[in-house]
């Protein structure tokens, strides 16, 4: 969690300077531009910034999706194993047959 | 009291669950959350909030008054004065129908027109043409040569303005130029006439025939004849019977010469929305159709029908990724707007958001991808209004 706040952070970052030069600066004739003509400078910029938009409208909305939850039945869990909590714990039981417990060598 | 310890099954199978509960939720976000984000500015552009379209006015205007070929940088001395005057022109168009749904606009729209307009007649917006058929196209009324494109572009965002103001100081050109438009429409093949020596593109063709019907409309009168001619060998020769879609270019006997593509179509249904409904509502059914579809609550229109084989994109269409045209999907904003479907326009738009990035900046509202051209074409687009708003009561 706190590296995907560290990373989000630092892409948002990028993404504003991106914009601030985007809306200063239009590149879109060289990406429009089809061809060797095109200002290789500009279409590179082109291309990170539509990378950096899809990263930060679509991956980063998923990937903090992923971790809240994740971060949450995480928290649950703990919440179930701790003694004090009255929930199950989170051990495996010794069970007949040729089973074996966790953390033990056939 | 403490339940029974749970096995290592129940702890695997939780660990499972939780898992896929996570990837559950990444995948909603993944198709949710993306939409939502992109999707605002919409409702304002979609009721023509007022002070969001002047804020969209005031940075198109500010491109066209820092007009310059020299910013354009195709490659191409004719594709640069294209852009030059593309800007200018989609601007003027966006002026004109900011005037016609905001009255209380009226008259900073005009005189941002005017301005758009100035730019579109100066030596420099015309540069283009004049270079290609080596004769200017407004010193050149009286003779045969077809100056398609500039002369249908530009007489239609006269005849905008003529339909928003009739005696504006605009009048006798627009006159002189649907004569002119007019007279060779009725004299060419098929009624299209060529924008370039030798090529012939039925959506500049739509745009020459809109300038004349929207004119005649302007004054009270019924568009003249060459216009239902025209619109008829448009449905007959330049519209791809199998999709319904325009054909980019024809040859010199007006037969297909390339494949019916979606910006052509997009912006043709724009055009022939100020002259004929019909015409503009199968265009952009067909486009719809055949070409647009949506990933994750995003529009996307393809440039080619399926089957059309591998393409890259040209200066009509730009790059196209996965065969999806930024033209196509711009022009095709319109045609919602103007055929009253929110939802296409809202989808189309999201893309817009995402790549386009909207930004205000001073006062201005801009999408900063976008460039002079990017924006003015947008602006003429989001601002595009219902046909029946190109009638006379």
């Amino acid at each position: 969690m706190r590296r995907l706040a560290q990373v989000s952070v630092a892409v948002l970052l990028a993404h504003a300077a991106l914009l601030a030069v985007a809306a200063r600066w239009s590149f879109a004739a060289a990406l429009l531009s089809p061809g060797p003509h095109s200002g290789l400078p500009a279409l590179a910029f082109g291309l990170a910034f539509v990378g950096l938009r899809l990263v930060v409208f679509v991956a980063l909305p998923a990937c903090w999706a992923f971790s809240l939850v994740s971060a949450g039945f995480a928290a649950l869990e703990a919440r179930r194993a701790s003694p004090t909590d009255g929930a199950g714990p989170m051990l495996s039981a010794p069970v007949s047959g040729s089973e074996v417990a966790d953390g033990e060598s056939r | 009291m403490p339940g029974p310890p749970w096995t290592s099954k129940e702890v695997m199978g939780r660990t499972l669950l939780l898992r896929g509960l996570a990837v559950a939720a990444l995948i909603a976000a993944f198709l949710l959350v993306p939409r939502q984000l992109c999707q605002a500015g919409t409702d304002a552009f979609w009721t023509g909030d007022r002070d969001r379209v002047q804020a969209l006015g005031a940075n198109v205007s500010r491109h066209v008054t820092e007009l310059d070929a020299r910013r354009f940088s195709t490659g191409s001395r004719r594709f640069d004065g294209e852009w030059h005057f593309g800007t200018a022109m989609m601007a003027a168009m966006g002026f004109g129908q900011t005037a016609r749904e905001h009255p209380e606009l009226r008259a900073e729209a005009l005189a941002r027109m005017d301005a758009a307009l100035d730019a579109v007649l100066s030596p420099r917006g015309r540069a283009f043409d004049a270079e290609a058929w080596d004769e200017d196209p407004l010193a050149s009324l009286d003779g045969s040569h077809g100056h398609g494109a500039y002369l249908g572009y530009a007489n239609l965002a006269l005849s905008v303005r003529r339909f928003v103001e009739p005696g504006s100081r605009f009048a006798a050109l627009n006159d002189r130029i649907s004569a002119t438009l007019e007279r060779r429409l009725a004299a060419a093949e098929a009624h299209a006439i060529e924008t370039y020596p030798g090529e012939i593109y039925p959506v500049d063709n739509a745009a020459a025939a809109a300038s004349i019907a929207l004119r005649a409309r302007a004054l009270g009168q019924a568009p003249p004849p060459v216009v239902g001619q025209f619109i008829g060998a448009l449905r007959e020769r330049f519209v791809d019977p199998k999709t319904g879609l325009l054909f980019q270019a024809v040859d010199r006997d007006r037969r297909a010469a390339d494949a019916p593509r979606g910006s052509g179509s997009a912006l043709a249904a724009y055009f022939l929305s100020f002259a004929d409904e019909g015409a503009a509502l199968e265009l952009h059914r067909a486009l719809r159709r055949e070409l647009a579809g949506s990933v994750a609550g995003f529009g996307v229109v393809r440039e080619y029908p399926p089957g059309a084989g591998t393409h890259f994109g040209d200066i009509d269409s730009g790059p196209l990724v996965f065969g999806w045209s930024i033209s196509a999907m711009g022009f095709g904003l319109s045609g919602c707007r103007i055929h009253g479907e929110r939802g296409c326009f809202t989808e189309l738009y999201r893309a817009f958001h995402l790549f386009g990035a909207p930004t205000r900046i001073d006062g201005e509202h801009t999408f900063a991808s976008g460039g002079p051209l990017g924006n003015a074409i947008v602006f003429a687009m989001l601002t595009a209004q219902p046909a029946a708003t190109w009638r006379r009561p």
